[in-house]
């Protein structure tokens, strides 16, 4: 019977299908959007970030005894800053896998140098690592525009395209480096990157662990663990398990960008209201057009219940015809949906270096697809759920007097 | 709030109606027909006093045995046909056997189709409600309320929106059928030539009822 009034009442069918399409369509647009937005603005600021850096701890301050002019009690000064590095990297780097969302591990050997240049000395800051693992954190090799990163050897050197442009520096070219320990080595041009961000690629240069590790002078030793997790929001719960298990410092993403995330979760909020409010706008319209259905048809209710309907079968008829328009509601808005976003994902902005970026860059998350169809489902059961009561309670006596 | 007004519509009335029989009920406008058959349809409670349908005291049951006893026992022919128009006419006279079982049976069907055959519809029988004419949707309403074979048919004046042809046609095929199904029928009516081809008039005065013998 639900199933007939839905067919038959095709304009009316029409209408609530429609908002309840409306509804999902938009929470899907407006959360695959917003969702691959964030996604691409976390890829494009931390992309080449680390989601948790894990370090050597600083020690504890020391009190220091009084030899000045003055006298004090006791002076408490933080030690200044040792040259700790972390002992057997390898082992650590197990060790971390272990943790719950660590996807990437990669040790490194980090630290400042100057670039010499004929006579000129330009500042930069030197990455060593293993560049199969550093691709896990940084994924240098999708910014690559000439020459290689990941099978470099220990004598090549990937610097970035503004730098290469500031010193004049092309590939196969040979340069010196002076690392703060005062230790020179030269190296040879093997790759340059373009990252769109002015500070690494006019900075920063890539070497590989040993060479670091040689160049800084720490043997073995790495001085951090960079850590990438496949889920960037779980950052400081997992840099937080790290320091309480290994007593490591740890540094996440999310304290060092805390305005970024701040930014991010005013984002998610509105993306929440907007589908709240999406939803009960639409459960609102549906169950306006369901109570004129019940009161339409309050003569039929009557007579149905005059041939011996129970109240939970007139329930049931108007509860079915709500779920019979949410599920097919959800379907064409899941459906809408998912065409808008295939268009608009197929826009292309061209950026540098002839790669092409997608002009909307929205994810198609199966779970903000699932979701948005669930929540239309429930609200529309719940918002056919007032009508429904109030064609159960109908008193036969009442409607059939009306004539 | 103050308590509702209590207004006594029938009063102390007292009755008892044979299996097979036609009764005709006539009154004023207003004196207690329709109350007297919402009562009998287990529609409506009387404030005192027994009602007993096929043996059934209807103060006993709760709204579903209320509901089964509507369903199982009693048939309802409503001045207005008030057919589904959603459904075809044989599904509206089944509308009752679909209640009580979710879905008709092939016996049923073939039952339910010999019935419309029998009032002279059986060649609309796929026709939606709103497509037929008036004296047809009676006839159907008709078969409705005898599709689950019931003790009691109730009419509240099921001719009163048809033409006089229509209205002697849907009264004699009412006739026929309590003969030939052997169920009681109690018709509301404001037709007095219709009224005395029943085998008993109950005459409705001031909630009070006076029986008298039909000329059928």
């Amino acid at each position: 019977m639900a199933w007939r009034y839905v067919t038959t009442s095709r304009g009316q069918t029409g209408l609530t299908v429609a908002a309840v399409a409306a509804a999902v369509c938009l929470i899907i647009f407006i959360n695959c959007l917003l969702q691959g937005v964030q996604s691409r603005f976390i890829n494009d600021l931390i992309g080449s970030l680390a989601h948790i850096s894990v370090k050597v701890p600083d020690p504890d301050p020391e009190p220091l005894d009084d030899t000045g002019e003055k006298s004090y009690a006791a002076t408490v000064q933080k030690q200044l800053q040792k040259k700790d590095e972390l002992r057997r990297p390898e082992e650590l780097e197990s060790l971390l896998h272990s943790f719950p969302h660590v996807k990437f591990t990669a040790s490194s050997v980090g630290g400042q140098a100057f670039l010499l240049r004929g006579a000129q000395r330009f500042g930069v800051t030197v990455r060593g690592a293993d560049p199969i693992k550093q691709e896990g954190i940084s994924n240098l090799s999708d910014d690559m525009v000439g020459g290689r990163w990941l099978s470099i050897g220990p004598n090549d050197l990937v610097i970035g395209y503004k730098l290469s442009q500031d010193t004049g520096l092309k590939l196969g070219d040979t340069v010196t480096l002076i690392s703060s320990e005062q230790i020179r080595k030269t190296y040879t041009i093997g790759g340059i990157f373009d990252t769109g961000q002015v500070q690494v690629d006019g900075s920063t240069v890539f070497v590989t662990l040993r060479a670091a590790q040689q160049l800084f002078a720490t043997g073995r030793d790495a001085r951090s663990i960079s850590i990438k997790l496949d889920d960037p929001w779980q950052a400081n719960r997992v840099s937080q398990m790290i320091e309480d298990s290994l007593g490591l410092k740890t540094e996440s993403w999310m304290v060092e960008q805390a305005q970024l995330v701040n930014a991010f979760a005013a984002q998610n909020g509105t993306r929440i209201m907007i589908s709240f409010f999406s939803l009960a706008a639409s459960a609102f319209g549906i169950s306006s057009v369901l109570i004129v259905s019940v009161f339409q048809r309050s003569r039929q209710i009557g007579i149905l219940k005059s041939m011996g309907a129970k109240d939970h079968q007139i329930l049931r008829v108007f509860a079915l015809q709500g779920l019979f328009i949410s599920v097919i509601g959800a379907l064409v808005g899941a459906l809408s949906g998912y065409s808008l976003l295939t268009v608009l994902m197929s826009f292309k902005q061209v950026a540098r270096f002839g790669k092409s970026d997608q002009l909307f860059p929205a994810i198609l998350d199966p779970k903000v697809f699932a979701l948005a169809m669930l929540s239309a489902i429930v609200a529309t059961l719940m918002a056919s759920l007032l009508p429904a009561l109030r064609a159960a309670r109908t008193n036969p006596v009442d409607v059939i007097a009306e004539g | 709030m103050g308590t509702p007004l209590e207004v006594e519509v029938l009063k102390g009335i007292d009755f008892r109606v044979e299996r097979g029989e036609f009764v005709a009920i006539v009154g004023q406008s207003g004196s207690g027909k329709s109350t007297l058959l919402n009562i009998l349809g287990a529609l409506d409670q009387p404030t005192s006093g027994l009602v007993s349908i096929d043996g059934v005291d209807i103060s006993t049951l709760d709204s579903n045995g209320l509901a089964d006893l509507r369903n199982d026992k009693i048939g309802f022919v409503f001045q207005f046909h008030h057919l589904l128009a959603e459904f075809t006419c044989l599904e509206n006279a089944l509308m009752p056997i679909f209640i009580s079982k979710g879905q008709a049976s092939s016996e049923d069907e073939a039952r339910v189709k010999a019935l419309l055959e029998r009032v002279g519809v059986g060649h609309i029988a796929a026709k939606k409600a709103n497509q037929i004419s008036g004296g047809q949707q009676q006839r159907v309403a008709i078969i409705r309320a005898l599709s689950q074979q019931p003790s009691l048919v109730l009419a509240d004046e099921p001719t009163g929106n048809l033409d006089s042809k229509s209205s002697k046609d849907v009264f004699r095929l009412m006739r026929e059928m309590t003969k030939e199904q052997g169920v009681t029928f109690m018709m509301v009516t404001h037709d007095d030539r219709l009224a005395q081809q029943a085998d008993r008039i109950f005459r409705i005065e001031d909630g009070l009822i006076t029986v008298s013998e039909g000329s059928s």
